[in-house]
């Protein structure tokens, strides 16, 4: 049976909004035809941790950090 | 042909696909009618992938089809700033369009580099020789869009792609409807829809779906999304008045006062998962703040939401969803709750954030920018509940339906995104569909 995403196949929440903002950051700097090919090689270079990046994006966009 | 019929005609069509693969599924099953199992799942929000069409809807041209492109969810959306074009813009006579009138249609489940919130699902499914379908609901819209057309479209377009329908067994016969997270209120709002075909499906089945609300929305009006917001936040005004203009997020909130106080005995005798006050307060009297009916002090310049002005909050759709959380909190009637069944995750640890204390933002309101030297808003409260992460176990049920039609099941996580994927909450499905 398939179980749920434990925490480890996450990416913590800060480094994967480090790396997030960080290419957010480098996009806005390039001309539109070259943001694809930048996004492409980000994520090849992640290698299988872009899937750890995708989950925590993915479980985080219903779940707001805690404002305490 | 108006803009909702194109949207709608499109949705079906972009459907056709996932559809084909469905009834070659279940063709290929040799089993009689009377083992056959049809489980129509409702992703949650934001678990829907949207797509938006490359050319402007023509008011004068009937009968247009369109290319689509991803838009919900691709990097782009979240590294290129796409997420600006999911903006909604509200006409006159209620009606909602997407923004350019370049239409934006649901098609099954979010899918960012393969990670899917449902693939376990699918695959427990296939086990079980349960034919299933992920229909996508544009998770931006009402709940009641999605269930007027899973019912009134969806389904009669269905029945059409069978092929020799004479001859081949009804793929809707035992139909089981489950919904996660939001898509439950889907399935909530097709259950208490009154359409005939509610007679005829077999249970309603929501997980992680919440009655009476929950925290996370009230935080999006005033600090948008993290995810979304850009570098140093710079994009987060745009993402607020974005994130305005979808009428389905404004059902996300605690329910009002009055619908939690008609439940309030039954909420707080709920064991380790009651809760005995209002979930949103404010925060230096501590009297209720109910986020459907918002008080503002000194002649509205002390405000529980943004000005309209200044973000495009819609005070008439707040007060429309309000009345939406409230009809589908209602205690049902017999034939009706013998249907519903309500799974709420409960993980290792008191973790899920339970309610909200509230701050009035005053002028000239510089919550709104960044950076936001102020605190913000919305504060969570540091009491944590049990729950799936997301949702509190306390809100995951109809309180009024009998105990054992709500069981919690303890997830092996929090993932509440990933729950339809955990192995406590697939052994409940596999009790309710035998």
């Amino acid at each position: 049976m398939t179980e749920s995403p434990k925490h480890e196949e996450l990416m913590s929440r800060e480094e994967a909004l480090g790396l997030v903002r960080k290419w957010q950051s480098e996009i806005k700097r390039m001309k539109s035809v070259e943001r694809g090919k930048y996004i492409e090689e980000k994520l090849a270079a992640l290698g299988p941790d872009a899937q750890r990046l995708a989950r925590r994006i993915l479980n985080d966009l219903l779940k707001p950090p805690q404002k305490t | 042909m108006t803009y909702d019929a194109a949207r709608e005609s499109e949705q079906l069509r972009l459907n056709n696909d996932a559809i084909n693969a469905f009834l070659g599924r279940f063709g290929n099953k040799n089993l009689p009618p009377a083992q056959r199992r049809t489980v129509f799942l409702f992703p949650g929000g934001m678990g829907s992938e949207l797509r938006r069409a490359t050319t402007v809807y023509d008011d004068g041209d009937p009968g247009q089809q369109f290319e689509f492109e991803p838009i919900w969810l691709t990097w782009e959306t979240l590294l290129d700033n796409l997420s600006f074009d999911l903006e909604m813009t509200k006409l006159a006579d209620g009606v909602y369009r997407d923004k350019d009138d370049r239409i934006i249609v649901a098609v099954g489940p979010v899918d960012l580099a393969g990670v899917t919130p449902y693939s376990g699902f699918t695959v427990w499914c296939d086990l079980r020789n349960i034919d299933w379908f992920i229909l996508g609901c544009d998770w931006r819209r009402r709940a009641a869009d999605s269930q007027a057309f899973f019912l009134n479209d969806f389904l009669p377009h269905l029945l059409t792609r069978v092929p020799n329908p004479a001859n081949s067994p009804n793929p809707l016969g035992r139909i089981y409807l489950v919904g996660h997270s939001a898509g439950g209120m889907v399935v909530n709002s097709i259950l208490r829809s009154g359409h005939p075909s509610v007679a005829t499906f077999e249970k309603f089945i929501t997980v992680g779906t919440p009655f009476y609300g929950y925290g996370g929305q009230l935080h999006r009006w005033t600090e948008g999304d993290p995810w979304l917001n850009g570098p140093g936040d710079i994009f987060r005004p745009k993402i607020i008045r974005v994130l305005s203009t979808f009428p389905g997020c404004y059902e996300w909130h605690y329910a009002d006062e009055a619908t939690f106080n008609a439940d309030s005995a039954l909420l707080a005798n709920d064991g380790r998962f009651s809760i005995n006050t209002y979930p949103s307060l404010d925060d230096s009297s501590s009297q209720p703040a109910d986020p459907y009916h918002p008080v503002t002090q000194f002649g509205g310049l002390f405000r529980r939401y943004p000005p309209a002005f200044l973000t495009g909050f819609d005070e008439a759709e707040l007060s429309a969803a309000g009345n939406v959380v409230s009809s589908l909190a209602a205690a049902l009637p017999n034939a009706l709750a013998a249907k519903f069944f309500n799974i709420r995750g409960v993980g290792t640890q008191d973790d899920t954030v339970s309610s909200v204390r509230w701050k009035f933002m005053t002028p000239p309101y510089v919550q709104l920018a960044r950076p936001c030297l102020l605190q913000e808003p919305i504060i969570d409260d540091p009491m944590m509940a049990p729950g799936d992460g997301v949702q509190p176990a306390w809100t995951a049920r109809l309180a009024s339906l009998p105990t054992n039609q709500t069981t919690p099941v303890n997830l092996a996580s929090f993932e509440h995104m990933f729950m339809m994927n955990d192995g406590a909450v697939l052994n409940r499905l596999g009790a309710l569909i035998p």
